[in-house]
């Protein structure tokens, strides 16, 4: 059997007898794009999501396909150019911030309507915000951007003042987020149930609207012709190209690849990294970009016994080779992390050198911290207690699931028992971050903005926070210093010195930057991602 | 007759009742409490903020608060009046707009998937016994065995490669156009044609051995005209007696099969509903498709008689209905 | 699909009506083989065996699950590679070092189906073990002492009937939860109603023979009866059954495994190998299919060889 190098065109052999059937198909995907543009038909964009999130309210929680659509049809006062990861005027067209970071004054632009035909004024702005305060929970993530909130001004028709009662400094970044979306007042006054179920009765003022969504399989958004008012970060600021954009959850990750590989749909996102081999590059647009935000982790949980001992902690780090991981569990697509965020965010900091691959290392911590081999090869300590860490995560032979027995085969060579329990989803969300069961857990968050490391690694927030009620005071001041300066570069140097501390104290194992990977078919000009890495169908257009 | 009409109707009916019973113990065994294990795999991302009056409220709702009797019968009592609740994995929307929502694409599934097995079956069976040479024959039984030894989620998986990915003929998600549905329904019908004909197959030969097809025989009638002519007839009344059977095959099916194409449908809800302990929309699905599996056995048992008139008496086509579950 | 199979063993023959002409013994249950009294546990086993050779089909079926004990029992001898070890590059395609390739880990896919043999087939034989003691005896209660017993059983069976195989396992493992032993558990539950109609029929048949009639008449007609007349003369026919039995149960135990029910890694096993592979589909084959060959074959041989025994005995 030949070998086929990955991104090469599909190798297909299951069998002999198989191959006869293996006729170049799908001669239409590939001719019909050479008519001419006058051939071009731009009614329907066809687009594949990996599933349905049952949950459409763009305030509420954080999915990535609910934020996905939440863009097309929402739109925020400011966003965010994803080359530079400068701040760019939408809904308002000019901003201040006080010196202190606790006041931010937006300038709204003149002339946008929601789609059910209200003008956007600095009521709109205040209506927004209050309900986010008022979900609380339900839309925590927005809360926490919003957090020490004390009110919105409306100085006049269109300028808007946002008050915090301490420094925010991340409050103009997370205004670029899906989480504070501008809303209609009509959406804004129903149930939170009833907005999450989806439909026309979410109502923003983006490109697009939300035309119907049927649970489970798909999604319709309209164009709106009367849109102008598109992002600066956007290459097009008025209305769409496509009339409507049709997405279909297509749950099974194997379909999804293939669906949009033999053109059955336009545009998927996002595919899983497994099916990236089956990707035909020469008919495909392949976006294969690091997300923003957290590198993907394993952070222990310091309340269990086993984690409360440092030189366990201390010793993951260099017991885990990431090259090894980058290379095997994802097929060379992504790469080792270099600290706590992925190399692409901003404030990010390569601190490659905490994260180095040293297996003697970790085994000389180990006897320090009189962990000694045991007959199997297991350590154990004075006690007799075998140096074993359990992780609990949904089955279902996942990638996840292949990483955590490589990890497993690295940490036993060291003398690290690495114990795999598969449980059903609904065994899984029986617990907390706080009531775990078992001893580290993987966790994934994507924001263009070091703020995501204050958010995850500290002790500040319940149910988002790691280290809620086992506060490490160190680690929570260095956080601190990220939200009270704006200043790009004193923030770096917080990200960084946050990190150090968080790394050295093996308080986190990063062990890959996770990249989002969509595809597109030939015919469309190129994928338009915005800085979050989701899709902008506004700038979608044909080749 | 209709004391047998009778009869059967209450069998059916008790049947029905112990899918009932069966649905509401299940719940029971389960070890912890419903209610909690229902807010907290419920909603997936905001689960574990459940806090104990919103499971107070579940356990109001549920009736799990009350005695054990009474639940039994009040859980009667809300089934015979179709009130099924509320379907906690689900937005909290109603079980029976959660089911109405899908119960569409399942029925085209299934009786697409129906019909196709039967054609399959006929045809693998008349070829495994008509053909002309041994080779042929055996290459057809051969195929017959495809069906009951590949896993459905293989045979799922390497027609969508095939037949969608590479070919283009068939769209590989959705239920939207008539053409999306044939694929996921040949894989069921390829699993199910197997069965079928080699009962088929059986029956057949067995049939063919009887004495009127000799005297068929000896008036010089080829074997493809005795068989078409005479065995047929007689051979697919054991085919007949399967179809509950066949019916239950296509329900698990439609379980693996819509969740690999996408497809909406009682079968993937069902599969989530117990991922995520969603026990009123598990129960209601349980009586569902043991109602269902009722009603198809109701109907054979009761136009057996109208079909084979060899069978007159109850008693005989009693027994045809113990044998429908192999 | 594949969890019903295995409640289908032996596809009925035709409906019996008066005056049917093939005369059968059974004239309340469910139609199957007329079985001569007792003939199969008086034949002798090298007869048996030299039936057995005398078919091809059976003598192939016969060598591949000796080769199949074999994995089971002393799976090192057999595998070439350490199972749970990465030994090769990812994804390397099959070869002369690797004969099933290799997988994401770089471990020996071969290998692992090899190991993997234990566990897939033993969680088929415990869910055939539970479907064929609970339902066989139940089954045996159920004809032997009728009236009541026999109501309450035979409804019983019918309510557990009505539910499809795989939804009624999927009900049993929201109940118990996560793993190959309750995956074993749940898939042998939903085997018990069609292995009580079976041993049912068979000791209906039993008991309507004329020397169990002349027991009865003399009053012996107890449970012990069932030790000593029933079980010997119908386990011939119940084994059959269970035999075929086992090939669906290992299919129904990878079907659970693929819906992500299955083995805890990297304890290697078969549904949760085809699993694994499956999103390699495109660009790495064998990691699904070597497997899926595996398991299939193992099914077929099963079947091959339960049918050709029953079919031996009938004789």
């Amino acid at each position: 059997m030949i070998v086929t190098p990955p991104l090469s065109r599909r190798s297909f052999g299951t069998a002999a007898a198989l191959s006869a059937l293996t006729i170049p198909a799908l001669a239409a995907c590939a001719s019909s794009g050479a008519d001419g543009p006058e051939e071009v038909d731009t009614t329907v964009l066809k687009v594949g999501f990996p599933g349905d999130s049952e949950n459409w309210d763009p305030h509420q929680p954080p999915q990535t396909v609910t934020r996905a659509v939440a863009r097309q049809i929402a739109d925020t006062l400011v966003d965010q150019d994803r080359e530079s990861g400068e701040i760019v005027g939408w809904l308002a067209e000019d901003w201040e911030v006080n010196e202190d970071s606790t006041q931010f004054t937006f300038h709204l632009r003149e002339g946008v309507t929601f789609s059910d035909g209200t003008a956007l004024t600095a009521e709109s702005v205040k209506n927004n915000f209050d309900r986010i305060i008022d979900l609380g929970p339900l839309a925590y993530i927005g809360a926490s951007h919003l957090r020490g909130y004390t009110g919105t001004e409306v100085i006049d028709d269109l300028t808007a003042v946002i008050s915090f009662d301490g420094p925010n400094a991340q409050f103009l970044q997370a205004a670029t987020t899906q989480s504070l979306s501008i809303l209609a007042d009509s959406t804004l006054a129903l149930s939170p149930e009833e907005v999450a179920r989806g439909g026309p009765s979410v109502v923003g003022s983006g490109a697009y609207t939300f035309d119907q969504y049927v649970p489970g399989e798909s999604i319709t958004l309209t164009r709106r012709e009367d849109y102008a008012w598109g992002s600066q970060a956007y290459q097009n600021q008025g209305a769409g190209t496509y009339e409507s954009i049709e997405i279909s959850f297509i749950p099974d990750a194997t379909t999804l690849a293939g669906s949009v590989s033999s053109g059955q749909v336009d545009y998927a996102f996002s595919l899983d990294v497994s099916t990236l081999a089956s990707i035909d590059t020469e008919r495909l647009h392949l976006t294969n970009v690091p997300t923003r935000g957290i590198s993907f982790p394993l952070i222990p949980f310091i309340y269990k016994e086993i984690f409360t001992d440092e030189a366990v902690r201390r010793a993951i780090n260099p017991a885990t080779d990431r090259a090894e991981i980058a290379e095997r569990i994802y097929q060379g697509h992504v790469e080792p992390a270099t600290g706590l965020l992925t190399a692409v965010t901003p404030g990010s900091a390569d601190l490659s050198e905490l994260l180095t691959y040293d297996p003697e290392l970790a085994e000389s911590i180990l006897e320090e911290g009189g962990w000694t081999p045991g007959d199997d090869g297991i350590r154990v300590n004075d006690a007799g207690e075998r140096l074993t860490i359990t992780i609990q995560y949904v089955g279902g032979n996942t990638l996840y699931e292949q990483l955590f027995q490589l990890l497993q085969t690295q940490w036993a060579e060291v003398g690290i028992e690495f114990e795999l329990k598969p449980v059903t989803e609904a065994e899984s969300s029986e617990y907390g971050l706080y009531d775990a069961p078992h001893d580290l857990s993987t966790w994934t968050q994507g924001r263009a903005d070091p703020d995501v490391l204050r958010v995850v690694y500290s002790s500040f927030y319940e149910n988002q926070s790691f280290f809620y009620g086992n506060a490490l005071p160190e680690i929570d001041e260095a956080l601190l210093a990220l939200q009270s300066t704006t200043d790009p570069e004193e923030r770096a140097a917080a990200s960084e010195s946050a990190q150090r501390l968080l790394l050295e104290g093996g308080y986190s194992f990063p062990l890959i930057d996770a990249v989002s990977l969509v595809a597109a078919s030939r015919q469309l000009a190129g994928i338009s991602l915005d800085a979050e890495n989701k899709p902008v169908f506004a700038d979608t257009a044909p080749a | 007759m209709i004391r047998y009409v009778a009869r059967r109707l209450g069998q059916a009916a008790v049947v029905l009742w112990g899918a009932i019973t069966l649905s509401f113990i299940i719940v029971q065994l389960t070890p912890g409490d419903p209610a909690r294990l229902m807010v907290m795999g419920g909603e997936g991302a905001d689960a574990g903020a459940a806090d104990d009056s919103q499971i107070a409220q579940i356990r109001r709702e549920m009736g799990l608060d009350q005695p054990l009797v009474i639940q039994y019968v009040s859980y009667l009592w809300r089934v015979l009046t179709l009130d099924w609740g509320t379907a906690y994995s689900q937005q909290r929307q109603s079980v029976s707009a959660v089911i109405g929502d899908n119960i569409g694409a399942t029925v085209e599934l299934g009786v697409t998937s129906l019909v196709l097995m039967t054609v399959l079956g006929i045809a693998f069976a008349l070829g495994s016994v008509l053909l002309p040479t041994r080779w042929l024959r055996s290459a057809f039984q051969g195929i017959t065995v495809i069906g009951i030894a590949v896993p459905s989620f293989v045979m799922a998986i390497l027609l969508l490669q095939v037949f969608s990915f590479r070919l283009g003929w068939f769209p590989a998600f959705g239920a939207g156009d008539f053409r999306s549905v044939l694929l996921p329904s040949i894989t069921i019908a390829l699993l199910g044609a197997g069965t079928l004909s080699q009962v088929f197959a059986r029956s057949i030969r067995e049939v063919s051995a009887e004495g009127y097809v000799e005297v068929a025989q000896a008036r010089g009638l080829g074997p493809a005209k005795v068989v078409l002519t005479h065995v047929l007839r007689n051979a697919s009344l054991p085919v007949y007696t399967i179809v509950g059977m066949l019916v239950g095959g296509v329900v698990s099916g439609a379980a693996i099969i819509e969740i690999i194409f996408g497809r909406p449908g009682v079968g993937q809800l069902y599969v989530e509903a117990v991922s995520a302990r969603d026990f009123p929309l598990i129960q209601a699905l349980i009586v569902l498709t043991g109602g269902l599996y009722v009603l198809v056995t109701l109907i054979v048992d009761l136009s057996y008689p109208l079909i084979d008139p060899r069978v007159t008496s109850p008693a005989a086509s009693g027994r045809a209905s113990g044998r429908r579950n192999r | 699909m594949t969890t019903q199979a295995r409640s289908r063993p032996a596809p009925p023959r035709g409906p019996v009506a008066p005056g049917d002409p093939p005369a059968r013994t059974d004239t309340t249950g469910p139609r199957r083989p007329a079985l001569p009294a007792g003939k199969a546990t008086h034949h002798g086993a090298v007869d048996a065996l030299l039936r057995l050779v005398s078919a091809p089909g059976m003598t192939l079926s016969a060598l591949f699950l000796a080769l199949l004990l074999g994995w089971v029992i002393a799976p090192g001898a057999f595998s070439t590679h350490h199972p749970l070890e990465a030994v090769g590059t990812s994804l390397a395609s099959p070869g002369g070092e690797f004969w099933f390739g290799t997988d994401l880990n770089g471990r020996d896919v071969y290998s692992r189906v090899v190991h993997g043999a234990r566990l897939s087939l033993l969680a088929g034989v415990v869910a055939v073990l539970i479907s064929l003691v609970v339902g066989g005896l139940l089954g045996m209660i159920a004809g032997y002492i009728g009236g009541f017993a026999d109501a309450v059983i035979s409804r019983t069976v019918e309510v557990l009937v009505s539910i499809p195989g795989m939804l009624l396992s999927l009900a049993i493992i929201s109940v118990l939860g996560f793993g190959v032993d309750k995956v074993a558990i749940a898939v042998g539950i939903a085997g018990i109603p069609g292995m009580v109609r079976i041993a049912r029929a068979e000791t209906l048949r039993i008991v309507n023979l004329p020397y169990m009639d002349a027991a009865t008449t003399s009053g012996t007609r107890r449970l012990t009866g069932i030790i000593t007349h029933v079980v010997p003369n119908a386990s011939g026919a119940i084994g059959v059954v269970a035999g075929i039995d086992l090939g669906g149960a290992i299919l129904a135990v990878a079907s659970l495994s693929f819906l992500g029910f299955g083995a805890v890694p990297p304890e290697p096993e078969w549904g949760s190998q085809i699993n694994e592979g499956r999103m390699y589909i495109a660009n790495a084959w064998w990691w699904t299919l070597f497997p899926s060959i595996v398991a299939g074959l193992t099914v077929l041989s099963v079947n091959r060889l339960s049918r050709g025994i029953g079919t031996k005995e009938n004789r």
